[in-house]
């Protein structure tokens, strides 16, 4: 069904604008309206799904998201989601309202109402998915946007610490909830909620049906701030007011109660449900309800108020019978519409007074009247007098819960839950008299009745708290007979009056007993102080803290800062690595040998042997690089010999690339430096290398002793047909794995880019001091810059050479390049060769003249080449064929005969582009740095003569 | 062939670790570079060694009727040309991170004035004589 999109998209849409608009609009009115506007538009949109939900149908809707992972984003909107549907939506109309009047002027708008939206908007999400992945989702981002909203205020310490702890707390149940929801969608088979409840025998009879229970519990306990996770929901109290109430009292909290009722028809038959969820809310239901009567601070006391009742639900469902979870979607219901009203009034009560301490506060009822008959309204219906709501709740509850201690024959949990209404009814009574009637302890200076758009919510919700309890057939029937369908076959009706039973009794007990303990609160208090404490908090903070001290000795351990220890460690765990998988291979074989001419073994030892010396003479750079270029050369000659001439030609070029770019950089570094090193530490490393190299060859052995298997004989049977090629070696690279050659570009690209903003970026800064530490801005020189012939240009003889052999190395750079698909070449190479020519007059004639005479933006060439690959390959998208795939035509020509096009040199030349561009863009670069050192050397010998000569 | 192979390898594996470990940051670009060498020769001698067995199809010899013949007699007569292209990119690539790390220790020579690889504080560095031996043009 359409509307369900836009009952979900709405607030998201709202949330958006807001972000938008927050660059221009200031004004408080527009936020609020945007936000409230888009409640009740979703709202109506969701009329028609919920007409066809009374009319028995299921309202769906399905947006394929991973469909390969078996993920949709599918909405299905079931009686518990609807009637959740609309407390979110009317609740959260209503704050939108209340908060356009409670915000100060310097609160930004934008960023309160934008989050409100994404958050009524997450929690719609979160009711209606059917798909358990997108439930997560949206469990995750009501977590987030109750994060922003709870610090808000983040100047304030106390709102920053609630925040995270808060977001800490909820998104580690967050976590769990995933792991449980995978496991369920693993014992299913699908994450639709309504096929896993198709197939809960298969489900029930699975090993992870328990983990699962226990995770999805801790993920409900945490958001529903259930014992021991509670001490959150006390701190969230930072959050303004409106948000409490929204989030902290009717609708997040209460995520949790929708879950376990979500879950209840798979799961509560589980012998560890009624222990675990019954034993876990009436804990908490007890708990908090005896720790609310002692708090100093009235929102404190409303937010221990509400674990109390949120433990009240979880026992409900915890009985595991159809009565008693349609009992909680009671509770559930009545508590949204009571607490949400006390909040609302707490919030009034500290905006005119501007303090939340009971010690503080008293006789308001004198001056404001309306909001104190309301919020005392509010206070008796939490209290369960009748015939307000809160009674309505409690007396089917009570009614449930007798029912099933008839069934067990045991009355404990009747006595219990007796106890902790007692103190429900004591602690409500408590902030009606303390706030309301008692005497103030000073008179209030301009305490009076609040703007309208803050009392009209408190006096509706007020009002409902009575109307839902007189005319419960009206007001309550409709939407509990929806939310309770998902719960239970058959919806009872709700009626105020159940007659002298058990329940009745027990809520009399309640009402009384309650004013007695209020009349003994003060002594009761003195007691509790002198109680050893339990803290969630310094638990909390323990946890924390030992965590980021664990990991900050890890890190300081693991970084130190020296790159020799790093490469130990990761030397030592491949070592580790590969050898345990060596020794489970049958440790080693030898293979067999292919005799070899000689020569080539001379080859052999001559590497060995630069490779050695290259080592020795690390701290002589020139000899070292020397050495470095003979092991090069060597390699390239085992190319030649292991049958791989392309590989043979490209690291041809790049060892000239290599030495050009080696000797550059040893224009500015000592050409040698002390050996400083402790000798221990380069036998301990010489030790370790011999190990690794021995490991290496003994691997390469073992390997070559292991038959053998390729998929190269698909590229040999199809490079022909498929490509037009017949360089197989090439036809992979630009062909068969083009996106692996493109991704490579990319690299070289971004490579080349960051070598640029190494060296450039801070090139307009350049300056150097002068003795009175001005700094010196130098113009640049029009100097040349050589390798070879330091300053003055170079030699006549590199001059000619580079003349000489430019335009016939370009043709061999295009021959190469074109032949590249059916012979050794191809776009690396060519773009090396021409690489190598242009560094050539580089070193002959210097940088300044050679970038003159050719004037090309190296970035530009970079960008172009990029590109060209990178539409060769959309290209062939677009003609139908799958990303990169090559087409190759043939061509007749007057005197060339026949040649060949493939689509695949196009992306060849692209390669080509970005390979030359990177390389030219170092070295001319390097160039310029050299330049501009020695013009700065200049400058501070000239600064100092000057000086001097004063 | 195997054996002179997979010790060349060793050796090139062996000094660019040893190399790499080096506190001063040329001895790592050193390093770099014969560890590169090392590791594209190791993919390339893991497709196993074919001498004179270039990956460049022959004209003739392809065809649909022969393909089976052809297929089976592909080992002896065609080096394996799957690790060639992944070493032809390995090639460019480790050019690219040379040239990266190249530039990155002028950088930190001409910025920092240290060649040191060690950022300990209570070790001693090894930073080069503040110009002392450097190359004045």
């Amino acid at each position: 069904m359409i509307s369900l999109w836009f009952v979900i998209g709405l607030p998201f849409l709202a949330s958006l604008i807001s972000l938008i608009l927050s660059v221009q609009v200031k004004r408080r009115n527009v936020y609020a309206f945007i936000s409230a506007a888009t409640f009740a538009a979703s709202l109506i949109a969701a009329l028609p799904s919920l007409k066809a939900l009374t009319e028995g149908q299921i309202p769906q809707g399905v947006l394929p998201w991973v469909p390969s992972l078996g993920i949709n984003l599918s909405l299905r909107m079931e009686g518990l989601g609807a009637m959740f549907t609309v407390l979110i939506l009317v609740i959260g109309f209503l704050i939108a309202i209340y908060a356009n009047g409670y915000l100060q002027a310097d609160d930004p708008p934008a960023r309160f109402f934008g989050a409100l939206s994404l958050f009524g908007g997450s929690m719609v999400g979160v009711v209606l998915s059917d798909d358990l992945i997108a439930l997560c989702i949206f469990w995750e981002l009501t977590t987030i946007s109750s994060f922003l909203l709870i610090g808000y205020w983040f100047h304030r310490e106390r709102a920053r610490y609630g925040a995270y702890q808060s977001l800490v707390v909820t998104a580690l149940g967050g976590l769990a909830l995933l792991a449980g929801v995978l496991m369920l969608g693993y014992a299913s088979g699908s994450f639709e909620w309504s096929q896993i409840l198709q197939v809960s025998e298969k489900v029930k009879k699975h090993h992870w049906f328990t983990p699962a229970l226990l995770l999805i519990l801790l993920g409900s306990f945490t958001k529903s701030a259930q014992f021991p996770f509670h001490f959150w929901l006390p701190n969230a109290m930072e959050a303004p007011t409106p948000v409490s109430a929204y989030l902290h009292s009717a609708t997040m909290v209460k995520a949790g109660v929708f879950l376990l009722a979500k879950f209840h028809p798979l799961f509560h038959h589980h012998p560890l449900w009624f222990p675990l969820v019954g034993g876990v809310g009436l804990l908490t239901m007890l708990w908090a309800s005896y720790v609310a009567l002692h708090q100093r601070d009235m929102k404190a006391l409303l937010a221990y108020s509400t674990v109390s009742q949120l433990g009240f639900m979880t026992a409900l469902l915890g009985l595991g019978t159809e009565e008693g979870a349609a009992a909680a979607v009671l509770v559930l219901l009545t508590h949204a519409v009571f607490k949400a009203a006390l909040f609302l009034s707490a919030g009034i009560v500290e905006h005119e007074t501007h303090t939340r301490l009971f010690d503080e506060l008293g006789g308001l009822a004198k001056e404001m009247p309306v909001t104190s008959t309301f919020a005392v309204i509010a206070a008796a219906a939490s209290a369960g007098l009748p015939p307000l709501n809160g009674f309505l709740g409690k007396e089917f509850a009570f009614e449930a819960a007798h029912h099933f201690a008839e069934k067990t024959h045991s009355s404990l949990l009747l006595f219990l839950l007796t106890i902790a209404s007692i103190f429900t009814a004591s602690y409500s009574y408590r902030f009606a008299w303390e706030v309301f009637f008692k005497r103030p302890p000073q008179p209030y200076t301009r305490v009076h009745e609040p703007k309208e758009f803050l009392r009209l919510p408190v006096i509706l919700l007020g009002s409902l708290c009575v109307l839902m309890g007189i005319a419960a057939s009206w007001f309550v029937q409709p939407l509990f007979s929806i939310g309770a369908s998902t719960v239970s076959e058959a919806v009872p009706k709700v009626k105020l009056w159940h007659g002298f039973g058990v329940p009745f009794f027990m809520s009399l007990v309640a009402i009384f007993g309650g004013a007695l303990v209020m009349a003994a609160r003060k002594l009761l208090t003195d007691l509790h102080l002198r109680l050893p404490q339990w803290n969630g908090d310094k638990s909390y903070d323990l946890l924390t803290k030992g965590l980021l001290n664990g990991a900050e000795l890890l890190t300081n351990t693991l970084q130190s800062g020296s790159l020799r220890r790093y490469l130990w460690i990761t030397v030592a765990f491949v070592i580790v690595g590969t050898a345990s998988l060596l020794l489970q291979g049958g440790w080693f074989k030898f293979p067999a040998i292919q005799p070899v001419p000689p020569t080539t073994i001379v080859l052999s030892a001559v590497l060995v042997t630069a490779a050695i010396l290259t080592a020795v003479f690390q701290t002589k750079r020139l000899l070292a690089v020397f050495s470095l270029s003979i092991v090069g050369v060597m390699v390239i000659a085992h190319f030649i010999l292991l049958s791989a001439p392309d590989l043979a030609l490209t690291q041809l070029v790049v060892e000239v690339a290599t030495l050009l770019l080696f000797l550059a950089v040893l224009v500015f570094l000592p050409k040698e430096i002390a050996d400083r090193e402790p000798p221990a530490a380069k036998w301990q490393d010489a030790a370790l290398a011999l190990f690794v190299g021995i490991g290496v060859t003994t691997l390469l052995l073992s390997i070559f002793a292991f038959p053998f298997e390729t998929v190269s004989r698909y590229y040999y049977a199809t490079a022909k047909e498929l490509a037009g090629g017949k360089n197989v070696v090439n036809v992979i690279l630009v062909d068969y794995r083009g996106y692996d050659t493109l991704g490579e570009i990319t690299v070289m690209g971004i490579a080349g880019l960051g070598i640029y903003s190494l060296i450039r970026l801070r090139r307009r800064l350049t300056e150097t001091k002068s003795e009175k530490d001005e700094p010196v801005y130098i113009d640049l020189p029009p100097e040349h810059w050589t390798l070879g012939a330091q300053g003055k240009g170079s030699t006549p003889l590199i001059m000619t050479v580079a003349r000489i052999v430019l335009v016939p190395g370009l043709l061999v750079g295009l021959y190469l390049f074109w032949r590249g698909h059916n012979a050794p070449g191809g776009g690396f190479i060519a773009g090396l060769v021409v690489a190598a020519l242009i560094g050539l007059q580089y070193i002959a004639f210097g940088e300044n003249r050679v970038r003159r005479a050719f004037h090309v933006n190296y970035r530009v060439l970079i960008a172009l080449g990029w590109l060209s690959a990178l539409l060769t390959g959309i290209g062939a998208f677009l003609l139908g064929f799958p990303f990169l795939t090559s087409g190759y035509r043939y061509w007749h020509l007057p005197i060339l005969g026949e040649i060949e096009i493939p689509s695949a040199m196009f992306f060849d030349l692209g390669v080509l582009f970005v390979v030359a561009g990177v390389v030219l863009m170092v070295l001319s670069l390097l160039g310029e740095s050299a330049r501009l050192e020695r013009a700065r050397e200049t400058a501070e010998i000239k600064a100092d003569e000057r000086a001097k000569a004063r | 062939m195997e054996l002179q192979v997979a010790i060349v390898i060793g050796t090139l594996f062996a000094t660019g670790i040893y190399l790499l470990m080096r506190r001063n940051t040329f001895s790592l670009l050193l390093g770099l570079s014969l560890l590169s060498h090392g590791i594209n020769l190791f993919i390339l001698a893991s497709g196993r060694i074919r001498m004179n067995a270039v990956p460049v199809l022959d004209g003739g010899k392809v065809s649909l009727t022969g393909m089976k013949d052809f297929v089976a007699t592909l080992p002896q007569q065609y080096a394996d040309p799957l690790p060639q292209a992944l070493i032809l990119t390995a090639i460019v690539i480790s050019f690219a991170v040379t040239a990266f790390a190249a530039v990155l220790v002028y950088r930190t020579y001409t910025y920092a004035k240290t060649e040191s690889t060690n950022l300990e504080q209570n070790e001693p560095h090894s930073e080069p004589e503040g110009g002392e031996g450097a190359w004045k043009p």
